[in-house]
Parts: structure tokens; C-alpha cells; sequence
């Protein structure tokens, strides 16, 4: 049963509560302030219109987090059907909410608020047992006289209910008690001590208790403070309350007496009587009561511009602590909407591809038929293949996601939301990686010359340069031990004079012209230096499978033939889907592998090597792949060779 | 009412509900099988605790007898009570609806209301 009760603070409604529970501190604050401006604009009048005020007051502070529950409690933290949104979902549903950390806090918040509530409730459970044991012992009825005069006063004050009257040698003062079958318990000394006309008063007093029902709303009051029990405000208000309630009593016995001297003789009695004994108190002084009795006006007046300066200020303070409050991730209060799986998808799958007029757009809708419409548009604004079904640009993008989820996911959050996570999503593979983990630093460098550094106990982006103009790379070595000879000497002798000249894509081009005098199938591939940002340059023949996979480079990466180049694929006129491998198919295996390639001037594959996907599907895919027909590359007016990756999916219906 | 007794003096009832009435040093040597206790501070101690009415002497002999005033069940009851007031007092307090609810006055306090309550009624209602 503890699991279970674990498992319920864990989930949607137990943390919706534990923030609703944590944002009454501020507005049980703003209550008790307006309570008491209200409260003190009130102070010359009648004690009933104080006492109905700080009631109502009472019960706003009741309703507050209740209220603010049914405003937290997120309509996606409910199971539902996500049918409609199958983009956003994309087929493995790795894109779960960031939890985080805040989350653990908040069931402890709710089993604090459990135990205190325990304890208070234990306490007002202990505090009934012993006013029943104080008021029953050492009892006997009442004489007669008193009873036939109680019996009075409750006919002249509407009272249906039948009193039952005692008189106690333990009671220290006159008290009422219940509210179905009330007890008017009675010291003796009252009884004998008062003169006639005071005791009537007194008596008067209690059964004005009692017609009032005030003893429920006590009850109520206890209630409240029981679940409320961490706040101030709280118990401040509730002895406000029952301060108010006994001068509305007051203001009965003197209506019913018809003199406030004699009641307020009464009370004087009562008090000089009880001086020796220790009571709890739960009003203000005598001494005040009695002057209200006596219509003295209150010794403090409040002019209103002592009531502007800390009106204001509570204000302030109050707006600052909602500010406080609503801004920090731990109580999570949504903003324009409760997230659904379009917010998902707008805020997480393509939160960091979508362009700012995008996110304008996407505010602006307001049906689900105009988002799906929306998400649509969107994937098909980025398929670089509009005509072919395979959105190859939504697939590497999911691809990243998932490589960034797989790679760098941690207890703190998701793989996409990490420094690593977005920098890998934007922009793609990285390069080169040189990664120091005992130190906690990585560096990624970019074909394009764009370096990042993370580095941190989260491996937080610290920084991120460009090549200066001035600083642009040397081709550093020509590698060409991958070829066998004779070509090796040839190469070498030809490509010695490029070697320690500032690289560049003209460069580039001048050293493939040359290679391709010596043999003109070859591949190459190119790295940077990470430290001195020189390139390297790596000559293979065609279709040896070692060459395409060279050390420097990270598994499923892109080769960059040029400086600056476009990310993306170049433009595929012709890819027809592989043939799924039926042993993968019966077997479910399904995903995405990498093929780089080689695409050449004509614009047909030449070399395909499959860099990262799962083994059963790679012979399919460079099979594929090897079939594809791109519009060549032209630069400067001329077709050149690309060597580029491209994902290959396979997806199970 | 009478004053609840201290933890020290708890320790000389309990051995005197044990031993029956007896002589300080009677409770002295069995006080000694516990803990270290000088014969005067037991003796000062039941002095003291004659006066405030938790023993009674018995002054007969030279070596005079106490012995202890309420039966143990007694006392056991009011510290019992005792607690239960100190723990649920207040919430209890809150539960009931009193004439008398205020905090409790000082003397100069009602003084001052008496003098207030006479001048209103000497120099006629206003």
C-alpha cells in the first residue's frame, strides 16, 4: 500500500497537487493581506460584517489550491489516444518530456504536507478528547433556576435544539460545546457568584454561540487548519475569526440584557475569578473587548494613507513571490497552453529547426486539422526529394535525435536537450570529435571550420569559434599509403608540391585534377587537424572498403569534400527504396543505415560503403544506394565529384 | 491543586511508594544503589518537599518518618494529565466556545478596566 501511495505522489495528480500545495505560500499571502486591509477599513463597524468577511476570506483560502490544482493538472499527463499525431510520435516515442530533476522534489513536498497534516489532524483529534474528558468530569445538572432561564433565552433566541446544562467544579469558565446536542457547562462559582442580571448576560452570551452555529463553523475553521497547517496566514486568520465571533456574542448579551455595563461587570467578574488559574487563550485582551462594548472608539485609527503604503507593499511583495513562483521549473506552471502532442512536436521533435515566422505561424493556429495541415507543409518545405515518398531530411533529423538520445542522455535530462544534443541536431555530424573524458572535454570540428568545445560535468557548449580569415589551414599531408604501387611513387612525386600550401577549395580542386592524371578512379577523403586546423588528405582506390572508413573519422559520419558545402544530400533525381532482406523482415529488424558514397560527374553512385545501421540491412542498402542517380554537383560551371552520406530507412508496416 | 512534582523528587516518592514510610537515611542508601546522592541534598530535598505539601513527617522519633502525601496511582494520573493538557491543550481550547476566551489580563490591566466601568457608571451612561 506504501508503493502504491508512492506511486500516486510520483504521477500527474500527486505533483499537480505538491505545486498547488507550494503555490498557496504566495496566494494565502495575498488572501491574509486583503483580509486584513478589508478587516481594518471594517473596524468601525459591526463585528458581524468582520466576522462574515473573514469567513468568506477562510474559505477562499480553502478553495485556493484546490482551484489551483484544476488549473495545473496538465491534460498530457493523462493517458490518451495519440492517433492523430503519429508524426510527432514518430514510430519509437523516444521523445519523452523532460522531467528532470525538479520532479523528485515534488513528492517529497507532498509526503512533508502528508505528515504535517497527520500530526495536526492527531493533535485536533487529541484536543476533542481532552475538552470532552475537561467538560465532563466533575459535573452534576444545573439547578433549576438556571435551567428554566436558559430554557428562556433560547426561546427569545430561535433555538430549537435542547440545551443540556451543568454545572462543573473543574470548568474555570462559563463554555459551550457541540452542535447537535450542545452542553452549556457552567463553573459553580458563576452560578453562585454572579448577580442575577450578570448571569443572564453570560448566558446570554453562550447561547448566542449556539444559535449562531458558531461550534460547526469552528469545526470548520479546525479543518482548515489541519490541511493548511504550514501557513501563517492560516492561523492568523482563524483567530481573527474566532476574535470577531466572541464579539458578536457580545453584541447578542448586551442586546439581550439590555445593558452593556452590566455585561461588561460580568466579564470583569469572570476574569478576576479565573486569575488563578492557566488557561489557553485563543482571543485578544479584555480590556479591548470591553472598551467596544462601551462604544469607545478603538485607540488606533487608520487614515487611509497608512493603508495605501503597506497595501502596496503587499502587493508587491505578493506579485514578486507569484513572479518568483510561476517562473521557476519546480512548480511548473504552464504557459499559454497544457501540453498536448503537438506541443511535443513544436517544442521538442523540431523545436530547434523551426525558423521564428514558423513558430509565428504555428502560435496562430488554433484546430488540430490546421496543425496536422502545418506539420505536413513543414517536412515537405524540407524534403530535399519532394517527388519521392522518403522524406530524407525528416529521417536524418529523427536519426540525429535518436543518436543525440542514445549517445548523451543523462539522469538530469533527454539526449536531444543537452549542449551535445542540439549542436549534433542542427548542424549534423561533426567532422572530427577529439573527446577527453576523464577531464570532461570534447571538441567537435566542422568541415566549414566551426569549432565547439563542451566541456563541464554536463559537457555544457563553453565555446564556439570559426576559422579566422587569417587563419586558414595548410594542406598538411597527402596520404597515399592506401594505394599500392607503382601509383604511390607516381602520386607522391605529383601531389609533393600541394603539400604545406594554404588549403582551400581550389587547392582541392588542383590536387584531384592531378590525382586524376595518375589514376582517375580514385576516392579520397580529407580531415582537419583539430589543434592546428591543418587538412589531411587521403588518397584510396576505388571501391576498397577500408578506404572509405578512414581513423579520423567518427562511424556514420559525413566526408566533406569541400570547405563550406551543403550539408545536406546533393539533389537525387532518381532512388528507388531498397529491397527490404527477408530474414530482417521476419526478424523485425528495421531502422536507418548510413551509406556514404561517392557520387560522380555524371551523377551516378560510384562507391558505396555502409558506415552505421544494423548489419542485417547494409548489404540491402548499398545495393539501393548503388542504383540512385543525382543531379551532378556543378561548381564554377563544372560537374565535380561529391562524396556524401545518405540514410537509407527501413521501416517496417 | 498541587504542584507537580519535580523529576528529582519523583525519584524519592517512587522509593518511598517502594519502601513504605522511612527515614532520610533509609532513602539515602537505597538512593545511593543508583546514582551518587549526598545525604543533605536527599534531606534538603524532603525539607523542601514537606513544605510544598508532597510529604508528610512524622515527628515522633529523633529520626523523623516521611512518608509520601498522594498514593502513587494518583500522582501517576496527574502527570499523566498533565501532559495530555500540555500536548492537546491549546487544540482543545480552540474547540470550545467560551464567554472567556481572552488572554489573561494583568492586575494592572484590571485595574484599569474597574476604573474605566466605575467613571462610566458614576458619570452616567454617554
Amino acid at each position: 500500500m506504501i508503493n502504491a501511495l508512492i506511486q500516486w505522489m510520483e504521477g500527474p495528480y500527486g505533483t499537480t497537487m505538491s505545486r498547488a500545495l507550494l503555490h498557496f505560500l504566495w496566494e494565502g499571502l495575498a488572501l491574509a493581506i486583503m483580509a486584513a486591509v478589508i478587516l481594518r477599513l471594517l473596524d468601525r463597524g459591526s463585528p458581524r460584517a468582520r466576522y462574515g468577511v473573514a469567513c468568506v476570506f477562510l474559505l477562499a483560502m480553502l478553495a485556493a489550491p484546490v482551484v489551483t490544482s484544476l488549473l495545473l493538472l496538465p491534460d498530457g499527463a493523462l493517458p490518451q489516444n495519440l492517433a492523430p499525431v503519429r508524426e510527432a510520435r514518430n514510430a519509437t516515442g523516444w521523445m519523452r518530456p523532460i522531467d528532470g530533476a525538479e520532479s523528485s522534489w515534488l513528492p517529497t513536498v507532498m509526503a512533508l504536507w502528508l505528515a504535517g497534516t497527520l500530526v495536526f489532524a492527531m493533535r485536533a483529534a487529541g484536543g476533542w478528547c481532552l475538552a470532552v474528558w475537561q467538560l465532563s468530569s466533575g459535573r452534576s445538572p444545573a439547578p433549576e433556576a438556571v435551567v428554566s432561564r436558559v430554557l428562556e433565552l433560547s426561546h427569545r433566541l430561535g433555538i430549537s435544539r435542547r440545551l443540556r446544562v451543568f454545572a462543573s467544579a473543574r470548568a474555570v469558565a462559563p463554555a459551550v460545546f457541540g452542535a447537535i446536542r450542545p452542553v452549556l457547562v457552567l463553573p459553580a462559582s458563576v452560578i453562585t457568584g454572579l448577580p442575577p442580571a450578570q448571569l443572564e448576560a453570560i448566558l446570554a452570551h453562550e447561547l448566542a454561540h449556539v444559535s449562531r452555529h458558531d461550534f460547526l463553523v469552528n469545526c470548520l475553521q479546525s479543518v482548515v487548519e489541519v490541511l493548511l497547517f504550514y501557513h501563517p496566514a492560516v492561523w492568523w486568520l482563524s483567530r481573527r475569526i474566532r476574535q470577531e465571533r466572541e464579539l458578536c456574542c457580545d453584541v447578542v448579551a448586551v442586546e439581550v440584557c439590555g445593558d452593556a455595563m452590566v455585561y461588561s461587570r460580568a466579564l470583569l467578574q469572570l476574569e478576576e475569578s479565573r486569575q488563578a488559574f492557566a488557561m489557553a487563550a485563543t482571543g485578544g485582551s479584555l480590556k479591548d473587548r470591553i472598551e467596544r462594548l462601551l462604544q469607545r472608539p478603538p485607540k488606533k485609527q487608520w487614515e487611509l494613507r497608512q493603508i495605501t503604503a503597506p497595501l502596496l507593499a503587499g502587493v508587491l511583495v505578493t506579485l514578486a513571490l507569484a513572479v518568483v513562483f510561476s517562473g521557476a521549473p519546480l512548480l511548473g506552471l504552464p504557459q499559454p497552453a497544457p501540453s498536448s502532442p503537438y506541443d511535443t512536436w513544436a517544442n521538442q521533435d523540431v523545436a530547434y529547426i523551426m525558423s521564428s515566422q514558423e513558430r509565428q505561424a504555428w502560435n496562430a493556429l488554433r484546430t488540430d486539422e490546421e496543425r496536422e495541415m502545418f506539420i505536413r507543409q513543414f517536412w515537405e518545405r524540407r524534403d530535399p526529394t519532394p517527388g519521392t515518398p522518403p522524406n530524407e531530411m525528416k529521417v536524418e533529423h529523427y536519426r540525429r535525435i535518436a543518436y543525440s538520445n542514445d549517445r548523451w542522455r543523462s539522469p538530469q535530462s533527454a539526449g536531444w536537450a543537452t549542449a551535445r544534443g542540439y549542436i549534433y541536431i542542427v548542424n549534423g555530424p561533426p567532422d572530427e570529435i577529439e573527446s577527453h573524458p576523464s577531464e570532461h572535454r570534447e571538441e567537435w570540428l566542422y568541415a566549414d571550420g566551426r569549432l565547439y568545445r563542451f566541456s563541464g560535468e554536463d559537457y555544457d557548449l563553453k565555446e564556439q569559434t570559426t576559422l579566422k580569415r587569417g587563419e586558414v589551414p595548410i594542406m598538411e599531408q597527402i596520404v597515399v599509403e592506401r594505394i599500392p604501387e607503382p601509383k604511390r611513387s607516381a602520386l607522391r612525386a605529383r601531389l609533393a608540391g600541394f603539400v604545406g600550401q594554404p588549403n582551400s577549395n581550389e587547392l582541392m580542386d588542383r590536387i584531384r585534377a592531378a590525382a586524376r592524371e595518375v589514376d582517375g578512379t580514385l576516392t579520397y577523403l580529407w580531415s582537419l587537424n583539430p589543434q592546428t586546423r591543418n587538412a589531411s588528405l587521403i588518397l584510396a582506390e576505388a571501391g576498397a572498403p577500408d578506404a572509405m572508413a578512414g581513423p579520423q573519422f567518427p562511424t556514420g559520419d559525413d566526408a566533406r569534400v569541400r570547405i563550406g558545402a551543403n550539408v545536406m544530400a546533393a539533389k537525387r533525381t532518381f532512388a528507388p527504396p531498397p529491397e527490404y532482406p527477408s530474414t530482417a523482415k521476419i526478424r523485425g529488424i528495421s531502422g536507418v543505415v548510413m551509406v556514404m558514397m561517392v557520387v560522380g560527374t555524371d551523377g551516378r553512385v560510384r562507391h558505396t560503403y555502409a558506415t552505421a545501421g544494423p548489419a542485417e540491412l547494409k548489404p540491402a542498402a548499398e545495393a539501393a544506394v548503388r542504383q540512385w542517380i543525382y543531379q551532378p554537383t556543378i561548381l564554377d560551371g563544372q560537374p565535380v565529384e561529391v562524396t556524401t552520406t545518405a540514410p537509407v530507412p527501413f521501416q517496417l508496416e | 491543586m498541587k504542584r507537580k512534582p519535580t523529576a528529582a523528587e519523583l525519584e524519592i516518592l517512587g522509593v518511598l511508594w517502594r519502601l513504605g514510610p522511612s527515614t532520610v537515611r533509609e532513602i539515602h542508601e537505597e538512593m545511593q544503589k543508583r546514582q551518587e546522592a549526598g545525604y543533605t541534598t536527599v534531606l534538603k530535598l524532603m525539607q523542601i518537599m514537606t513544605e510544598k505539601g508532597l510529604l508528610a513527617r512524622d515527628e515522633r522519633e529523633r529520626a523523623h518518618v516521611y512518608r509520601p502525601v498522594m498514593k502513587q496511582e494518583e500522582t501517576q494520573r496527574q502527570i499523566v494529565t498533565d501532559l495530555m493538557e500540555r500536548a492537546f491543550g491549546g487544540s482543545a481550547a480552540q474547540l470550545v466556545l467560551r464567554a472567556l476566551s481572552a488572554k489573561k489580563s494583568s492586575k494592572a490591566e484590571l485595574q484599569e478596566i474597574r476604573e474605566m466601568l466605575d467613571r462610566m457608571e458614576g458619570g452616567g451612561e454617554q
